[in-house]
């Protein structure tokens, strides 16, 4: 215990003597451990921001969109569109769809009290609000009862807006969507925003699916939503979708995203992203790793003496051995701590910019400090072994 | 203690071999006082190193405390070493970045004692070698003298039974010389310790109770 003790004060003593030279050496250490630290924590953090998104939904979604194969048929009668009826026929058809939401994005001018509102509008059917979680802080959802009528359910952050425009008490009250005036029955709670729906919720006017048509006249079915059965095997469930819908709208192509796949992707090009960074950084440290072999060769060297001194007064190759490999490890090990600060650092700012918000994950400095003490060892063994042959007689002759 | 038979020790100079020691027979006695005098070049060193476990010789016989040592595995042979032998150099060979203190302690650190026994222990021989209040300074802080000082209280920290001593005051005055001289002569009158001394200098030899010269590797004659 003495002696470990002993070889790390030395080992501080030396390093200190020689700043310059040694700085260099954990330089390389520092980059390539802060690039690994920084990568892996960058990737980590982008899956959990991604895979957050789908904690408030759920991972039993699957969104289809509908659009046309070819031009040839651009004039399409309403036949060749996929209607509401075709939609519930299709959730009562295949038993793995649990609930099915078609929607209809419509855009046009949201106007409350003669002030102008940001915001898109869209055709919902009632089933949308449980697909995709919307919370009501007043009144109640679009129900199947209110058939295509001028009724309309307002997003959290529309809702806001109103209410800095008038005192009134907003359902109740009628909002302008295009020319029409529609009655507002129910406000929306805020939102978890989510890219498997096309629209932000908080900033969406949701009418009947019905009364589309009166905000623009082709409006047709292009996305549907849906909750699965958990567990059920996607591709067959696309498959299942796809022959329907060629049956009746055979113009119609099926363009499926599963929550489950996205995940599935995002974390496998995580991966590949984190292999790839990996690899960056194990070349940072291959430079700093040969660094710190130049720097205990040349400390060997110099110190040729104290080993015969040390072999004289009763130490033995493992003891001389272990002397510049504790310090070879110090310095990997000093590089290795400045690293994973500057590569947590580094992640945290750059997650703070993306607007990530910050998580600090526990596996990426253990994996920087295990990788820069590795390091150590693997560069500083020859160094070392090398100072523990060394021949005693040689080292203490001076005539 | 120690017996030295037949012991032949040449080095490899690229081509040539060259024979330092040609059949080197030696005994060494318990609470010897012992100088090897020789011209330079003659082989003191090497017989020294030979004797203090350093080297191994090509060919002969070693015996210390009636145990062959030239076959020992060379762990063996540094843990002897480390209890047994203390050495002196012609230059001190303290380390230069440590103090005098951790300089005389170093040896204890290879038998695993803990810094807490080691420190008394330390600052007693630093005592006795009159350089109690220089405990802190680097060899680079202290005179020659000094500095052959904290080597020998390295040297005896150990508790060796047998002190090798490289023309210990060679590099010194003859005052300082004088006093180093005095420790060896105390050490051996008062402890016991056996002690080699290896000098040029008559006037050392003389303060020795046996003396035995070397010449191109044969020991010409046993002083008594
Ligand atoms: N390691 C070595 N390699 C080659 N030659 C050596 C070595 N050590 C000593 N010698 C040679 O052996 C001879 C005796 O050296 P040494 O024992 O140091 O003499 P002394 O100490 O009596 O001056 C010298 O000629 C020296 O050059
Ligand atoms: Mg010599």
């Amino acid at each position: 215990m003495t002696v470990i003790k002993q070889h790390f004060q030395q080992a501080l003593a030396n390093i200190r003597s020689s700043k310059l030279r040694s700085f260099l050496a954990m330089l390389g250490i520092l980059v390539g451990t802060a690039a690994v630290v920084a990568l892996i924590s960058i990737g980590e953090l982008a899956t959990h921001k991604a895979l957050q998104q789908f904690k408030a939904l759920g991972t039993d979604l699957l969104a289809i969109s509908l659009f046309q194969t070819s031009t040839t048929t651009k004039n399409t009668s309403d036949a060749k569109v996929f209607s509401l009826p075709e939609a519930n026929l299709m959730s009562d058809t295949i038993p793995t769809i649990k609930a099915i939401a078609p929607y209809i994005s419509l855009y046009g001018n949201i106007n409350y009290e003669t002030h102008k509102i940001n915001g898109s509008i869209a055709g919902v059917v009632a089933e949308l609000q449980p697909v995709i979680k919307i919370k009501l802080s007043k009144g109640r959802f679009i129900s199947p009862l209110d058939r295509a009528s001028y009724y309309c359910v307002v997003g959290h952050d529309i809702a806001q807006d109103m209410k800095r425009f008038s005192y009134k008490s907003i359902v109740g009250n009628q909002i302008l969507l295009g020319n029409t005036y529609f009655t507002v029955v129910g406000v929306a709670e805020k939102w978890q925003e989510n890219t498997f729906f096309n629209q932000n919720v908080n900033r969406l006017v949701m009418i009947p699916i019905l009364t589309s048509k009166v905000i623009r006249k082709n409006a047709q079915i292009h996305n549907i939503i849906m909750r699965i059965k958990p567990n059920i095997n996607i591709t067959h469930l696309t498959n299942d979708i796809k022959a329907f819908v060629s049956l009746h709208s055979p113009f119609l192509q099926v363009f499926p995203r599963s929550a489950k796949q996205i995940i599935e992707s995002m974390k496998q090009s995580s991966q590949i992203f984190t292999l790839l960074l990996g690899f960056i950084g194990g070349i940072s440290l291959l430079v700093g790793g040969i660094g710190v072999m130049n720097v205990m060769i040349a400390s060997v060297a110099e110190r040729h003496r104290e080993i015969g001194i040390r072999m004289a007064i009763g130490a033995n190759r493992k003891d001389i051995q272990l002397l510049f490999l504790t310090e070879s490890i110090i310095l990997a090990l000093l590089g290795g701590i400045l690293g994973v600060i500057l590569g947590i650092s580094t992640s945290l700012i750059i997650s703070y910019f993306v607007g990530w918000g910050y998580k600090i994950f526990w596996i990426p400095p253990i994996i920087g400090f295990g990788v820069s003490a590795a390091t150590g060892v693997f560069f500083g063994y020859y160094p070392a072994y090398r100072a523990s042959r060394l021949d005693p007689i040689q080292t203490l002759r001076y005539d | 203690m120690i017996e030295l038979r037949d012991i032949v020790k040449s080095y490899q100079m690229g081509e040539a071999t060259q024979t330092v020691l040609h059949g080197v027979s030696l005994d060494i006695y318990k609470n010897d006082l012992l100088a090897i005098m020789g011209a330079s070049g003659s082989g003191k060193s090497t017989l020294m190193n030979i004797i203090g476990l350093l080297d191994r010789p090509n060919s002969g016989s070693y015996h210390l405390h009636g145990r062959e040592v030239s076959t020992l595995q060379n762990v063996e042979l540094a843990q002897l070493r480390n209890e047994t032998i203390g050495f002196v150099f012609q230059q001190f060979f303290l380390l230069p970045r440590l103090t005098a203190e951790q300089n005389v302690g170093l040896p204890l650190t290879y038998r695993q004692m803990s810094q807490r026994e080691i420190k008394p222990l330390v600052m007693a021989m630093l005592d006795r070698v009159g350089m109690a209040d220089r405990a802190h300074h680097r060899p680079s802080e202290l005179s020659g003298g000094q500095q052959q000082r904290v080597a020998i209280a390295r040297a005896l920290i150990g508790k060796p039974a047998l002190i090798l001593a490289d023309e210990p005051t060679g590099a010194l005055d003859t005052k300082t010389g004088d006093e180093v001289m005095e420790l060896f002569l105390n050490l051996n009158r008062d402890e016991n310790t056996t002690v080699v001394i290896i000098t040029h200098d008559p006037d050392i030899a003389k303060q020795c109770r046996r003396c035995i010269h070397i010449s191109d590797g044969n020991i010409l004659n046993d002083g008594d």
